[in-house]
């Protein structure tokens, strides 16, 4: 399977037929090594039989040898051994005297005489690579070989008796072996070859023949995808490659009747969206013009409201200056002290609302402009500093040693610290007023503590609400417009920032105030 | 122990006449002296055709022997001393012993009966009986007629066949033949004698006797040595052993079975009458057996008469 993962990219025809083809070489190498090795030991064997017989033979014949001590006799019956093809040498033994003929090609050592005699029956005595030896002994007997059986033995009274004359050895070659062996192993490659290469001929039309419905089928899909047209298939093949085109078709038209829906269901939503469009359209054009108006109404009425309210402001306090020159109308500079602090009043109310619904509208312009934050820090304090004595506060201010330079909406900062500070210098009666700044590498704090009444821990999430006081009694106490916070708060969030506040209640508040932005040293 | 047959026979009954039979009744009764004469035969008991050899020298005893007949045939060895409990409770006063298997009893039973031995080539050394060797006597004058050119044997014999010799000499002279005998001790000097005359002899008129010696007559070296080359030199072999002549040799004298057999029987009778034992005899046989296709290549023709009273001859039909 590894085998085939490396040819993933081939067809499943040229899978097939190589898969195949080494089968058919795996198959043909096993069956040819088989029979090419039952064949040797097959001839090996019959080969080392027939040595055997011959050596048994030669000792037949060399008996008369023996008795008669006689190369001449013992030079007949090695001829006659010497005849065979495979017999190469030939030697003959007697027991008593050792050696009495040898002819031939072979060869042994006297050690080796020793460790192969004696023997009861013809043996192989050496085999080497290339020849065996085999050795007979040679045994002198009176049994006749017709009259062997029990019977004819009845009218003898001697015995069969056998006596060890010596020994006979043949040199058998294995080249007829080798030879054998080679040409084995050659017909048996050329054979092979040919009938592979037959077969695999054979297989290679036959596996076009069966795989091409397949492949036709294959090419068909591909089209399909790349086309993205609804194509049939052809239904050919076999079983298998006919019920893969019969789903393929049917996928095709089922594809096709969704695609179809799926138009029409486009074209539905479309139009649907076209409407819904136009009434989206139509209510922010509705929108747009409600803000533009809402703005257009704000910068009127906060000219219209400002301006009567300043000119009443301004005559009040013309008037005031007039009537404090005589002594007998103190009582009414008082009333129209109050009345002049009624119109600020009013007057701050509507300027806090009109800030508000700006920031709401999106209107409140940022003016980013650089400005040392020493000055921005003395300013705000000298505004706040008579608001503080008025309760007997003290007012501490707790700054980084060096100044530096922000570049930030300085108004609007300032217009942040101004009312954080005044409403701790308004909640607070002989207590302390902190102002604390500090930066890190990304953000400025500017922390205003103070030790007055404190907010109530179920109401401190709501002081930043707009009309928001703690309570109405509070709001009457204390005064203000309820709006400071959340101005504040809208402030330095249009800044990039926060305000974060924590109390305890008749302990203080801290109101801490970040922005981030980068500070910039300038010296 | 193996089962001891006994096979009790009854001679053929002779047709006699009424006073014969009263007259031998009589005897029998009023002799003191006589009893009843039990021969047993102990024998191989062998599938055919060796069973055939012995049933035809029973045969031959019967014809000798008219009382009682136990037949002791012996399939597997038995301890001697029953088989002569068994004869003694069968009343056996004589016993032939035939084979090697008869011949293993002789000496339990020669001490208490009167043993005579057949069927094998025995020879004289305390037995006695009737040898399986063919007379040289006969062996000559089959010679003479079979090749009647031959005027001189030759034979290489060794001390076994020593006594046999003696009585080949005298033949030979009676039959007008020379006989050369020359005795050898071991195969290599009956080689090299064979050899010698083989080398010296006149084919024309010498043949050579190879007589029952397993040295001088040996299967394996002499006899394809001499039938090769009397064969190449055209010399007349014959041979006491009846198989050689199957294998190339001129002639050599089956033995009579039926004759051997009766023979056996006079010569345990006279043993049981009181005479002297007779010792070993050779086979009076006369049943030659010619090699025809040796003879025609030796040049000797045998006329239509004389081949049909051979008793066998060869190559058989079928070789």
């Amino acid at each position: 399977m590894i085998f085939l993962g490396r040819h993933k990219h081939k067809s499943i025809w040229q899978q097939l037929l190589l898969f195949l083809i080494v089968s058919i070489c795996l198959l043909s190498i096993t069956s040819s090594v088989t029979a090419v090795w039952v064949s040797y030991n097959q001839s090996r064997q019959i080969l080392q039989q027939n040595s055997l017989r011959i050596a048994d033979n030669l000792a037949h014949l060399s008996v008369l040898s023996l008795i008669t001590a006689s190369r001449e006799n013992a030079q007949e019956a090695l001829s006659q051994v010497l005849g065979f093809n495979d017999v190469t040498g030939v030697a003959i033994f007697s027991d008593k005297d050792g050696l009495l003929l040898k002819q031939g090609n072979i060869h042994w050592m006297d050690s080796e005489l020793d460790l192969w005699f004696p023997i009861a029956t013809a043996t192989t005595v050496k085999d080497t690579g290339q020849t065996w030896l085999i050795a007979a002994p040679v045994y002198l007997t009176n049994s006749d070989t017709l009259t062997t059986d029990n019977g004819a033995q009845e009218f003898s009274l001697d015995n069969n008796t056998e006596s060890l004359l010596g020994y006979v050895i043949i040199n058998v070659s294995k080249g007829s072996l080798v030879k054998l062996i080679n040409n084995l192993i050659a017909y048996n490659l050329i054979v092979t070859l040919i009938v592979s290469i037959l077969l695999i001929w054979l297989l290679n039309r036959g596996l076009r023949h069966l795989t091409r419905p397949l492949s036709k089928l294959s090419e068909t899909m591909n089209k399909a995808q790349t086309s993205g047209d609804h194509l049939v298939a052809e239904i050919a093949g076999p079983r298998e490659v006919r019920q893969m085109a019969n789903s393929f078709n049917a996928m095709m038209n089922s594809l096709e009747r969704q695609e179809d829906k799926l138009i029409e269901l486009n074209s539905g939503l479309e139009s649907e969206v076209e409407v819904r469009t136009r009434e989206l359209v139509a209510a922010r054009d509705t929108a747009l013009v409600a803000m533009r108006t809402q703005s257009e109404f704000l910068a009127n009425i906060s000219h219209e409201l400002r301006t009567p309210l300043q000119a009443v402001t301004s005559y009040i306090e013309l008037v005031i200056e007039e009537l404090e020159i005589h002594p007998d109308f103190d009582a009414q500079v008082e009333d129209l002290n109050s009345a002049l602090h009624s119109s600020q009043r009013l007057l701050n109310l509507i300027n806090a609302i009109l800030d508000l619904a700006k920031c709401e509208a999106g209107k409140m312009d940022l003016i980013v402009k650089q400005c040392s934050l020493t000055d921005l820090i003395k300013e705000t304090e000298n505004t706040i500093r008579p608001l503080a004595a008025k309760n007997n506060n003290r007012f501490i201010t707790d700054l980084p040693p060096d100044d530096i330079y922000l570049n930030v909406d300085k108004e609007k900062v300032q217009q942040i610290l101004l009312n954080l500070l005044s409403n701790a210098c308004k909640f607070t009666e002989a207590g302390e007023i902190v102002l604390r700044c500090y930066f890190n590498e990304s953000k400025i704090y500017w922390e205003v503590s103070d030790t007055g009444i404190g907010i109530p821990k179920e109401q401190i999430s709501q002081v930043f609400n707009k009309f928001k006081q703690i309570d109405g009694s509070v709001k009457r106490k204390y005064g203000g417009t309820g709006l400071g916070l959340a101005i504040a708060k809208h402030y330095a969030e249009m800044m990039g920032g926060s305000i974060e506040a924590s109390s305890e209640l008749n302990k203080g508040s801290t109101f801490t105030f970040w922005l981030t932005i980068p500070k910039k040293r300038e010296y | 122990m193996a089962r001891i047959k006994r096979i009790y026979y009854r001679p053929k009954q002779r047709r006699l006449r009424w006073p014969l039979h009263c007259a031998v009744l009589c005897l029998t009764l009023f002799s003191g002296a006589l009893s009843a004469d039990t021969l047993a035969v102990v024998y191989p008991d062998l599938p055919p055709p060796y069973k055939q050899v012995f049933d035809q020298i029973i045969q031959g005893i019967e014809t000798e022997h008219n009382d009682t007949l136990i037949k002791y045939p012996i399939d597997k060895p038995i301890p001697p001393d029953n088989l002569l409990q068994t004869m003694n409770d069968a009343g056996v006063n004589r016993v032939i012993t035939l084979g090697r298997r008869g011949y293993a009893y002789n000496n339990t039973l020669k001490k208490t009966y009167f043993v005579v031995t057949g069927a094998l080539p025995i020879k004289p050394n305390g037995v006695s009986g009737v040898s399986l060797i063919a007379a040289p006597a006969n062996l000559f004058e089959q010679l003479r007629t079979l090749s009647p050119k031959t005027r001189q044997v030759f034979v290489v014999y060794t001390s076994k066949s020593e006594w046999l010799i003696e009585k080949a000499k005298q033949a030979a002279a009676d039959k007008q033949l020379t006989l050369i005998a020359k005795k050898v001790t071991d195969l290599g000097e009956a080689v090299e004698h064979y050899q010698d005359i083989l080398q010296s002899a006149n084919s024309a008129t010498d043949a050579i006797w190879l007589p029952l010696d397993n040295i001088t007559a040996n299967e394996n070296v002499i006899l394809p040595l001499l039938l090769r080359e009397s064969w190449d030199k055209n010399f007349v072999v014959f041979s006491s052993k009846p198989g050689h002549v199957r294998r190339g040799f001129l002639f050599t004298l089956f033995p009579d079975n039926f004759q051997d057999g009766a023979r056996l029987a006079q010569m345990v009778a006279s043993m049981k009458a009181g005479e002297k034992e007779p010792g070993v005899e050779l086979s009076l046989t006369r049943r030659v057996g010619v090699n025809l296709r040796t003879a025609s290549h030796l040049g000797l023709e045998y006329s239509v008469k004389m081949k049909s009273s051979f008793y066998q001859t060869f190559p058989q039909s079928g070789f």
